[in-house]
C-alpha cells in the first residue's frame, strides 16, 4: 500500500541516491525521528553528511538553502509546518527568488521549500492553516500542491529535475496516510494525465466512462481525498463527476488543459482548503470566465473554508474547514 | 505542583485512549519552573506569555484545571471555547501562543506599555531552549536592553527541542547570550522548587524596581515525550532525570505525610474534573 | 444457529486505520463475554479487543492485516461450527446486508423524477422490483408522454378574456380562439353585472376582473386578452396593471390571418380573420387588429391600438400608442400617425399626423330611395 507520505519519503530516498549534490535540512529531520511527519525518515541513516538538523531557524533554514544553492548544491529544505514559512518569506520573496531575475539570467536559485499545510487534525490555529496564496503571484516562485491522484513523490522528483527556481512544495498533512489513487484504489474511477507547456501537471479523474460529466470539480491538495470519495460514491447514483487537479497551483490554467471542460452539463465546482477571499479560487474562476468556458455565473461555485482561523475543537474544526458534505450538498444544489 | 502533575497525565491517558486529538505538550518533570516563578508574580497585575508548553503555567497562574481540560477537549466550556485547544489559551493577563519566539518581543511591547504606563506591572516571557534559534529573540534582547524595558525572560532549559539535543543545535554556552546585550542571567536549578521561588522573588522585585529586562535561566528537564509521540532518549537517560523529580524533592522537604494529603487532594481534583467532562460527553 | 460478528472497535478521533497486532485466540476456541481477544495498534494507540458474549471464535483476518474502524475480524458462534463454513456464513450476511442497503433510485434518478414532478412510488412500480436509474426516469417519460398524448392528455392554453362582452370584441376573440387548436378561452371577465352569469359561445361571463386574481391562483387561467377596444387608454391602463402583476398576456392570431416573412409581434395582441401583416413589419403589444385589415411591408405598429376592418396600409407607415381606427381607411406609404389621434372611418391619408389629432372625413353621401314613385 502505497500512501503519499510513502510516496514522497521513497521519492527523498531516490532523490537522494541519484543527486550527489541534494541536501537536506530542517527541524528534527534526522534519525531515528525522520522529521515531524516522517518524510525524511531512513535519509541521515544513509547519508549523515547530507541531512542536517538544524536549530529552530526557519529563516536561516532558507537562506542557507538560497546560498547552497547559489554555489551548485540542490537543497530540499523542510519547513515543520506551513504555519513556520511566514518566519522565512523575506528570505523567500527578497532574495532567493529575486536573485533568479535580477541579476539578469546569470544566476540561478535552484532551491526546494518542503512543508505541510492545511487541518483536520486538531492541532490548532498556529498549526493548521493553508497560506500557500501568499506564494501565487510572487514573481520567481512556482508553487505545486500534489494531490492523492498524483504521484507526490513523482512531483518532487521533477522538481529536482526540471526546475531551477524557488518551489513551495505544499504537502497537506490530513492526506499523509492516505493510499494513492494510483495504487488501485481507483475503483469505479479513472484516471487521466495532461502535462501543459509550462510543465503543470494536471490529473483528470472520472468516475464515468463515455458520457459527459454532469459536474466538474476544480481543486488540489488535501480536498483530493473528499472529492475522490464524493465521487466513487455518486458512481452508484450516477452522477457523473470530473475532477480536475493540477499540481502547479500558482499559474493559472491553460486553455489546453481546460478543454475537457467544455461539455459539462450541470455546473463547475472551485474548491480550495484556505480561506477563499483572494484565493487561488477566484483565479481560476476569473480565468474560467476570460477564456469563455463559462458563461451562466448560475452554473459555477466557488468552495472555501471559512473566513476564519483553524480551531483546535474536532467539532469546530470541521465546521471551518471545507470537506466532504459541503462539495456534496453544493453537487446536488447544481444538479436540482 | 500536585495539580499540574496530575492533569498533566490524565491528559496523557485520554491522548493514548484516543479521546483527545491534536498536540499535548506536557510539562512532567518541569513543574518547579511554573510553579516557582509564577508564585512569585504578581497575578493582578503582571502580564505573562507562554509557549507550547504551558499548561503548567497556565495552572499556577489561574487553577483553571476544568477550563485547561475542557479546552484541550475542545469543548465549548474550554478557557478559549475549544478554539485555541493546548497551546492557544488566553485568561486575564495569561497568553500563550504556538510560535517558538514569536511571544518574546510582544512581552518587550507590553513591557514599554507598562513602562509608558507608569505602572510597576512586569512582563513575563517563557521559551525553552531550542527557542534560541530564532533571531527575533536576539533583536529583542537588543531593544530591550536598550531601551530597558521591565521584562522577565524565562527559559525553561530541558536540554532538548522536540527530538533535538541542545548541543546538536547551539554553539557556545546559551545562559551567556544575553549577557552580552546588557541582560543579567541568573542560573538556577530548575528542579529545585524553592531554589526556584527565591531567585524568581529577588529577580522580580529587582526588575520592578530597577525597570531592567532579566534573564531567569531554568535548568531542568521533561519527563513525558516532547508531545504525545515517539521520545528517543534513552531510558536510562530519563530515569536518571527522575531521580530529581520536582515532586520527590518537594516531598522531601515538607515531609511524606502532608504531601501525600497534598497529592492525594490534587489527584481527586483532576480526577472529579475529568469524570465530569467525560460525564457531560455528547 | 447464533453468530455475531466482531469488528473493529472504535479507534478514537485520531484514526480510522489500524493493524490487527495479536491474536489472543485461535479457531474453535470457547471464549467468555469481555474476554480480551486480540489487539489493533493504531498509530497512536493499542486497542483490546473483547469478545461480546461467551461462544466459540473463527478468525476472519490473520495478524498484520490493515483494518479500517468496523472491518469484520471474527466470528463468534454460539455452538462450534466447521471452519469451512465460516466463509459462507459472511458471504451470506454480505450479501442480505447488501440487499438491504442496495439503493433503490440513484440519486441522479431522484433529481429528474424531481424535476418532471414524477413520484417516486409510480416509479418504483413501473421500475417492476428493480433499481430506479436515470434510464428507467427517461423511459418512463417519454412512456407517460407518448401515452398521455395519445389519450388526449395534453395542455392547452386556457385564456381569460377581459371585457368587450357589450361592444362584440369578447365575441370575435373567442371566435377566433375557437377556431385555433391549441389555445382555448375559459371565463371571460367584464365590469357589467348585468352579463355575469351568461355565456358567449359557451364561455362563461364569470364576474368582475377582480376575480381573476383567483382564477390565476387556483391555477385555471395560464394568461389573459383584452377584448375591449373603443376606451384605449383604459385599455393600456388594464395591460399595464396586469403585466406588472407578472400576469401573462397572450396573443390571439385568427387561423385565417396571414403573418408574411419576418413579422415581429409583442404580446397580448388579437389579431382577427383575414388580416394581412407584411413582410418585416413590427407589431407592439396590446392592440386590437380587426378583420380584413392589411397592413403591408415594413410598417411599424406600436402599442394599445385598435382598427375596424377594412383598415388598408401601403408600405412603411408608423403607428404610435393608442391610436384608433374606424373601418375602411386607406393610408399611403411613409405616413407616421402621432399617438392619442384618432382617424374617422372612410379616411384617405397621405400625409403624417401629429400625436393627437382627430381625423374627420366629411363628405356628401346622400341615401336617396331607390323604390319607383
Ligand atoms: C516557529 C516555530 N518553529 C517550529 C516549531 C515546532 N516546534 C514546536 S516545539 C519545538 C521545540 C521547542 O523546543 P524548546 O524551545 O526547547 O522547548 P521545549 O519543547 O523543549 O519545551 C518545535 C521545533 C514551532 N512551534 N514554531
Ligand atoms: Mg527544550
Amino acid at each position: 500500500m502505497k500512501t503519499y507520505l510513502a510516496s514522497l519519503n521513497n521519492a527523498m530516498h531516490e532523490i537522494m541516491d541519484s543527486f550527489e549534490n541534494v541536501v537536506v535540512i530542517g527541524e528534527d529531520i534526522r534519525d531515528p525521528y525522520g522529521g515531524a511527519f516522517k518524510v525524511t525518515k531512513g535519509l541521515s541513516k544513509k547519508y549523515p553528511n547530507r541531512v542536517l538538523n538544524t536549530p529552530i531557524s526557519e529563516s536561516s533554514i532558507v537562506g542557507i538553502g538560497t546560498g547552497l544553492a547559489l554555489q551548485g548544491y540542490r537543497p530540499i529544505v523542510e519547513i515543520m509546518f506551513g504555519d513556520f514559512i511566514t518566519l522565512a518569506v523575506d528570505q523567500v520573496l527578497n532574495s532567493a527568488a529575486k536573485f533568479g531575475l535580477m541579476y539578469g539570467d546569470n544566476v540561478n536559485v535552484p532551491l526546494i521549500i518542503r512543508t505541510p499545510m492545511g487541518g483536520g487534525r486538531g492541532y490548532g490555529p498556529t498549526h493548521s492553516q493553508s497560506i500557500e496564496k501568499m506564494f501565487f503571484g510572487m514573481p520567481g516562485v512556482k508553487v505545486i500542491s500534489p494531490s492523492l491522484a498524483h504521484e507526490p513523490g513523482g512531483l518532487l522528483k521533477d522538481s529536482i529535475i526540471n526546475e531551477d527556481q524557488v518551489i513551495i512544495f505544499v504537502e497537506y498533512k490530513n492526506i499523509y496516510n492516505n493510499k494513492l489513487m494510483l495504487e488501485g484504489d481507483g475503483g469505479s474511477l479513472h484516471r487521466y494525465e495532461v502535462v501543459d507547456d509550462k510543465d503543470n501537471k494536471v490529473i483528470y479523474v472520472d468516475n464515468f466512462l463515455e458520457c459527459k460529466p454532469d459536474i466538474i470539480i476544480i481543486t488540489y491538495g488535501g480536498l483530493s481525498a473528499d472529492v475522490l470519495r464524493i465521487m466513487s460514491d455518486l458512481v452508484e447514483e450516477e452522477i457523473n463527476v470530473r475532477a480536475i487537479f493540477p499540481s502547479t497551483i500558482s499559474e493559472m490554467i491553460t486553455p489546453d488543459t481546460l478543454m475537457p471542460l467544455v461539455p459539462v452539463e450541470h455546473g463547475i465546482i472551485v474548491a480550495e482548503t484556505g480561506a477563499g477571499n483572494y484565493g487561488w479560487g477566484a483565479e481560476v474562476m476569473a480565468s474560467l470566465f476570460e477564456q469563455g468556458f463559462v458563461k451562466d455565473n448560475s452554473k459555477v461555485r466557488r468552495l472555501s473554508s471559512q473566513e476564519n482561523i483553524i480551531p483546535a475543537s474536532q467539532a469546530m474544526e470541521k465546521e471551518v474547514l471545507l470537506g466532504y458534505e459541503d462539495i456534496m450538498s453544493t453537487i446536488m444544489e447544481l444538479m436540482s | 505542583m500536585c495539580v499540574i502533575r496530575h492533569t498533566e497525565e490524565s491528559l496523557l491517558e485520554l491522548f493514548s485512549k484516543g479521546l483527545l486529538r491534536g498536540t499535548v505538550h506536557t510539562c512532567i518533570g518541569q513543574e518547579a519552573c511554573a510553579v516557582g516563578v509564577i508564585s512569585a508574580l504578581d497575578k493582578k497585575k503582571d502580564i505573562l506569555f507562554s509557549n507550547h508548553r504551558g499548561h503548567g503555567h497556565y495552572l499556577t497562574y489561574s487553577d483553571d484545571v476544568h477550563g485547561l481540560i475542557a479546552e484541550i477537549m475542545g469543548r465549548e466550556e474550554g478557557v478559549c471555547g475549544g478554539v485555541g485547544g493546548s497551546q492557544h489559551i488566553h485568561k486575564n493577563n495569561y497568553y500563550s501562543n504556538g510560535i517558538q519566539g514569536a511571544g518574546v518581543p510582544i512581552v518587550a511591547g507590553i513591557a514599554l506599555a507598562e513602562k509608558m504606563n507608569n505602572s510597576d506591572a512586569i512582563s513575563v516571557a517563557f521559551i525553552g531552549d531550542g527557542t534560541f534559534g530564532e533571531g527575533v529573540i536576539y533583536e529583542t534582547f537588543n531593544i530591550s536592553a536598550l531601551w530597558k524595558l521591565p521584562m522577565l525572560v524565562v527559559v525553561e532549559h530541558n536540554q532538548y527541542a522536540q527530538s533535538t539535543p541542545s548541543y546538536d543545535q547551539h554553539a557556545g554556552v546559551l545562559h551567556e547570550r544575553a549577557k552580552v546585550f546588557g541582560y543579567e542571567v541568573s542560573v538556577v536549578d530548575g528542579m529545585d522548587l524553592e531554589e526556584v521561588y527565591l531567585t524568581a522573588k529577588r529577580v522580580i522585585d529587582n526588575v520592578r524596581k530597577e525597570k531592567i529586562p532579566h534573564m531567569l535561566f531554568l535548568n531542568t528537564y521533561r519527563f513525558a515525550p516532547h508531545s504525545k509521540g515517539d521520545d528517543f532518549r534513552s531510558k536510562q537517560e530519563i530515569d536518571r532525570n527522575k531521580k530529581r523529580d520536582p515532586l520527590s524533592l518537594v516531598r522531601d522537604k515538607i515531609g511524606k505525610e502532608i504531601f501525600d494529603n497534598i497529592n492525594e487532594d490534587a489527584l481527586s481534583r483532576v480526577n472529579d474534573v475529568v469524570a465530569k467532562l467525560m460525564g457531560a460527553k455528547h | 444457529m447464533n453468530i455475531d460478528l466482531i469488528r473493529v472497535p472504535y479507534l478514537g478521533v485520531n484514526d480510522d486505520s489500524c493493524e490487527m497486532v495479536n491474536w489472543y485466540v485461535e479457531n474453535n476456541d470457547g471464549v467468555e463475554e469481555g474476554q480480551v481477544i486480540g489487539t489493533v495498534e493504531t498509530t497512536k494507540a493499542a486497542i483490546d479487543v473483547n469478545s461480546n458474549k461467551d461462544g466459540y471464535i473463527y478468525l476472519c483476518v490473520e495478524e498484520g492485516a490493515e483494518l479500517k474502524e468496523n472491518d469484520i475480524i471474527a466470528v463468534l458462534s454460539e455452538s462450534m461450527i466447521d471452519e469451512s463454513e465460516i466463509k459462507k456464513i459472511l458471504d451470506d450476511m454480505e450479501k442480505s446486508n447488501k440487499n438491504e442497503e442496495e439503493i433503490k433510485v440513484t440519486k441522479k434518478a431522484e433529481l429528474l423524477a424531481k424535476k418532471n414532478n414524477i413520484n417516486l412510488k409510480e416509479l418504483t412500480a413501473f421500475a417492476k422490483g428493480n433499481k430506479v436509474n436515470e434510464k428507467t426516469v427517461i423511459t418512463f417519460l417519454e412512456r407517460k408522454n407518448s401515452a398521455d398524448f395519445s389519450r388526449g392528455f395534453c395542455d392547452v392554453e386556457r385564456i381569460a378574456i377581459i371585457g368587450g362582452v357589450a361592444g362584440g370584441g369578447a365575441l370575435i376573440v373567442i371566435d377566433s380562439i375557437l377556431h385555433c387548436n391549441n389555445q382555448q378561452a375559459v371565463v371571460i371577465f367584464d365590469q357589467n353585472e348585468a352579463y355575469h352569469g351568461k355565456s358567449i359561445l359557451g364561455v362563461p361571463v364569470a364576474g368582475n376582473i377582480e376575480m381573476l386574481d383567483e382564477y390565476l391562483e387556483e391555477g385555471k387561467v395560464d394568461s389573459v386578452v383584452i377584448a375591449f377596444n373603443k376606451n384605449l387608454q383604459e385599455r393600456a391602463k388594464v395591460y399595464q396593471e396586469l403585466t406588472d402583476k407578472g400576469v401573462k398576456f397572450t396573443n390571439v392570431i385568427d387561423v385565417s390571418s396571414n403573418l408574411r416573412s419576418k413579422v415581429v409581434i409583442g404580446k397580448g395582441n388579437v389579431i382577427l380573420g383575414d388580416v394581412y401583416i407584411g413582410a418585416c413589419s413590427r407589431i407592439g403589444n396590446n392592440n386590437f387588429i380587426s378583420s380584413n385589415v392589411c397592413l403591408e411591408h415594413g410598417n411599424i405598429l406600436e402599442s394599445h391600438c385598435a382598427f375596424g376592418p377594412g383598415v388598408i396600409t401601403s408600405g412603411n407607415v408608423k403607428i404610435n400608442d393608442k391610436v384608433r381606427f374606424g373601418t375602411g381607411i386607406f393610408i399611403e406609404p411613409n405616413v407616421e400617425i402621432g399617438k392619442d389621434s384618432i382617424i374617422s372611418s372612410g379616411a384617405i391619408l397621405r400625409e403624417s399626423v401629429e400625436a393627437g389629432t382627430v381625423v374627420r372625413v366629411s363628405y356628401n353621401q346622400e341615401y336617396s330611395s331607390r323604390k319607383q314613385k
